[in-house]
């Protein structure tokens, strides 16, 4: 089942002003579904439409095959936790009362506080104001928030923001166990190797624009997996032939690094070869999700 | 049931918060100041005593010193803090990811901020009453403890002072909740205080502009106008109320947090 299906999905805050343009992708029930793109790529405007906090230009936004508008406040937010761009809350109370108000609000049972300050490694420090808290133990309270009435989707925004590597590695064990227990999330981050280790579909965002949707593993098996980094001369009929067989090429101190599929690298090194080529060394790279990252468009 | 949750999200807020205190150490230290003046210059209360019952003159200068600037001054601070604990925490977008609909938000908040005002102004009441209890220790002449307090004039000035602030509640309250600024609503109360002062001095159409209404309660009864009546004045400033109460549910409802 999906969970969400975002189609040609457009909208700016001023005309002639566009914060994305033509999104589209889908979400399945129990998935970690990961937005990932640079500062100002879009992330969060999307997440806050998805949530439905702002209307689209244009698009359609379904949610479990009801498009979002359909939905009203109550029915919308019973079914999804949010916690957009920061944790936010009130300074002079402290975490206990922050999160009471959402059960007044949410009608549930002050016991449930407990269990999900638990659930992020806040019940020791429940009587702390929300003003003293550190940037990481206010997102964990954000997470809190997000869990406290148990909602099947859960939509993070750049939830391991402000943590230290301890606690990204327990955010992260706490949102696969959330979706072992069935449930669906939406996280959005611009670190990659977070999204690498946590995602299992995603899209990627470049000035508002999708670049990529789909899982990671897939997008590195299509794209050249490993680049060859070439000590041979002379230098310049490898580039002549590289040009003529028009592989992609840079120079890299003294190095050429040819960006080649894995199984053409042997026909290359035999030619090479038999235009007397002299190789000095042949290295293979694994491209980093940087690369990858980098060289979408 | 909705509502009711929403009410108690409110009270849990505004606890330990700077509108419960302003709202109730403002209203003690204005009956402290009348306090002191009745302690320091008991003359003013006696020579306007001459032909009556103390406790009337003593009345009389509390609502006469808080109904024309204080008492709308106070209204408006308090509309204005009430949203600025959202605005000031940025916690409009947490509220409006809960499953409650955005005109109970802003229902919740006006019925906090309308209760606020009433229980202050009962506490300004109990205070006026207790308070020359102290004064008699000080200023025997005064005789407040020997004469009867007249109850009916408390109560009607207590009721007119209520009905007559619902006005300017309804829409300093409205205009807090949509300027997104503490400012704007302060400057609004500022100049809705001189145009009330310069309709009340030329006596033309106060009953209009709700800014005038808690000041018109001084009037004596025989000094207004058949259009100026009381009663009406009141009806006024609850029509004002429901009103902008009716405004503010419509444009809540089409609140974003794009607008936020």
């Amino acid at each position: 089942m999906q969970a969400f299906k975002i189609e040609d999905l457009f909208f700016s805050y001023r005309k002639n002003d566009s914060i994305l343009h033509d999104i589209s992708f889908s979400v399945s029930d129990n998935q970690i579904f990961g937005l990932l793109g640079h500062n100002g790529s879009g992330k969060s405007t999307l997440l806050k439409l998805i949530c439905g906090l702002m209307n689209p230009g244009n698009g359609k936004i379904v949610f479990y095959n009801k498009p979002i508008y359909e939905y009203t406040t109550s029915d919308l937010y019973n079914k999804m936790g949010v916690l957009i761009e920061k944790s936010i809350f009130y300074g002079h109370l402290t975490i206990y009362e922050n999160l009471k108000i959402i059960t007044r609000y949410r009608h549930i049972d002050n016991s449930r506080i407990y269990e999900v300050l638990d659930m992020v490694g806040l019940s020791d420090f429940y009587r702390l104001k929300t003003y003293q808290l550190s940037t990481g133990m206010k997102q964990r309270m954000g997470i809190a928030a997000a869990l406290i009435h148990d909602p099947q989707v859960i939509i993070l925004d750049e939830p391991t923001n402000g943590l230290d590597p301890e606690g990204i590695i327990e955010v992260r064990n706490l949102l696969r166990s959330l979706k072992s227990n069935g449930k669906t999330l939406v996280v959005s981050s611009h670190i990659l190797s977070e999204m690498e280790k946590l995602c299992d579909q995603l899209i990627i965002l470049k000035s508002g624009k999708s670049v990529y949707t789909g899982s990671l593993s897939k997008l590195i098996w299509n794209k050249n997996d490993k680049e060859i980094i070439l000590n041979a001369r002379p230098k310049t009929m490898v580039i002549d032939l590289l040009k003529m067989k028009r592989i992609s090429y840079r120079i890299e101190n003294e190095n050429i690094i040819v960006d080649i599929k894995h199984d053409r690298v042997p026909d290359l090194l035999h030619e090479l070869v038999r235009k007397n080529v002299l190789i000095d060394t042949v290295n293979f790279r694994v491209k980093t999700l940087e690369d990858l990252y980098i060289s979408l468009n | 049931m909705i509502l009711i949750g929403a009410i108690t999200a409110e009270i849990i807020k505004i606890r330990r918060s700077g509108l419960l205190w302003l709202a109730s150490l403002g209203t003690i230290i204005v009956n402290m100041i009348f306090a002191m003046l009745a302690i320091y210059y008991p003359n003013i209360f006696l020579d306007n005593s001459q032909y009556q019952n103390v406790w009337y003159t003593w009345i009389a200068f509390h609502y006469q010193g808080i109904l024309g600037l204080l008492l709308p001054m106070y209204l408006v601070i308090i509309c204005a803090l009430s949203i600025n604990l959202e605005n000031r925490n940025d916690t409009w977008r947490f509220l409006y990811v809960l499953p409650v609909p955005k005109y109970i938000i802003y229902l919740s908040k006006l019925f906090i901020v309308t209760c606020i005002f009433i229980l202050s102004h009962f506490l300004f009441l109990v205070l006026l009453i207790l308070s020359p209890l102290i004064i008699q220790i000080f200023r025997n002449e005064l005789n407040f403890i020997f004469l009867e307090i007249p109850f009916e004039l408390l109560v009607s000035f207590f009721v007119r002072t209520i009905l007559s602030s619902f006005g300017i509640i309804g829409l300093v309250f409205f205009i807090s909740y949509f300027s997104r600024s503490f400012i704007f609503p302060l400057a609004f109360g500022i100049i809705g205080f001189v145009i009330a002062n310069l309709l009340l001095d030329q006596f033309k159409f106060p009953e209009w502009f709700p800014f005038t209404y808690p000041a018109l309660n001084l009037f004596s009864k025989d000094s207004l106008t058949i259009e100026h009546k009381l009663w009406l004045i009141n009806l006024y400033s609850i029509l004002y109320y429901i009103l902008f109460l009716g405004i503010g549910i419509y444009f809540s409802k089409k609140d974003t947090i794009k607008t936020r």
